[in-house]
């Protein structure tokens, strides 16, 4: 994986005060780590600090698991695989 | 620098929930510092018995964070002024990570919040800052997210009796939902009480 995706991973772990392995790839957040809107915009905000970019809000529903927020973030930040 | 009367003008609270006296500087979207003179005679320290303490007339931890975010809703409402948003927006306190109160204040001190703009995510603000009475801290918080969301939504929905933390309570719907999801209203005061101690 790479160094922005174990990134990402401790991003969400950090919000969502877990440790970074506890963090699936494809772990729902609200599902299986409990999360509700408020940390899903916590995250959203860290990664726009980190990053220095911007992710429109409506892209929030889609950023349910880290690969997805991986994915979303990718498009934003002109990341390549 | 704001007087007492443009506060009251620019909160949607009222008296006595109006917790900060003066605004000393602003500059929108960056930084607020605000003061809130705390006296003997505020509701908080009515009908206690005599003989108390000191340490019983500290004030209490809860009205710290109010005043505080009192002082980043400004700063919010002066950031967002210019830009087109919701006319019916109530704001809420949603989440505060990592409040940690370093030291006691009490009548006689003037709290000085210093509050500083993180990230403005669609309707939610992010802010962290501190609280000092003269050059002494009084307490730190790493973040504060605030939330305005539609009154009509929040009405409806306590209309139907759901209280705040139900599914489906109010106040917070899930970014791109009408409704349902869970609620985010929560105050996370880690490590307050070791740091009182």
């Amino acid at each position: 994986m790479s160094r922005q995706f174990e990134e990402l991973r401790e991003i969400v772990a950090e919000v969502l005060e877990l440790e970074p392995d506890e963090i699936a790839e494809t772990g729902d957040f609200v599902e299986q780590y409990d999360a509700d809107s408020m940390r899903a915009i916590e995250i959203l905000s860290r990664i726009e600090k980190r990053y220095k970019i911007e992710i429109p809000q409506r892209e929030l529903p889609q950023m349910q698991n880290l690969a997805a927020v991986y994915t979303v973030v990718s498009r934003y930040a002109g990341w390549q695989d | 620098m704001l007087e007492y009367a443009e506060i009251l003008a620019l909160l949607p609270h009222g008296h006595p929930m109006v917790l900060l006296d003066r605004v000393l500087s602003l500059e929108p979207g960056v930084c607020i510092i605000a003061t809130k003179a705390i006296t003997g005679s505020e509701p908080c320290y009515c009908n206690l018995p005599r003989g108390l303490a000191t340490e019983r007339y500290a004030y209490p931890v809860p009205l710290l964070v109010e005043s505080f975010g009192q002082a980043a809703a400004i700063l919010w409402l002066e950031t967002v002024k210019s830009r087109p948003h919701r006319e019916d927006g109530v704001l809420m306190l949603a989440v505060v990570r990592n409040y940690q109160v370093a030291r006691n204040a009490y009548p006689g001190d003037v709290l000085r919040h210093i509050v500083h703009l993180d990230n403005i995510v669609g309707d939610n603000v992010i802010v962290t800052g501190e609280t000092r009475v003269g050059d002494k801290l009084v307490a730190t918080v790493d973040s504060m997210v605030a939330a305005a969301r539609p009154r009509s939504v929040i009405l409806e929905r306590g209309n139907r009796g759901a209280k705040v933390g139900d599914p489906g309570g109010p106040p917070v719907v899930r970014p791109g939902q009408a409704s349902g999801g869970s609620v985010a209203t929560r105050i996370e005061a880690r490590n307050r009480e070791e740091m009182a101690e």
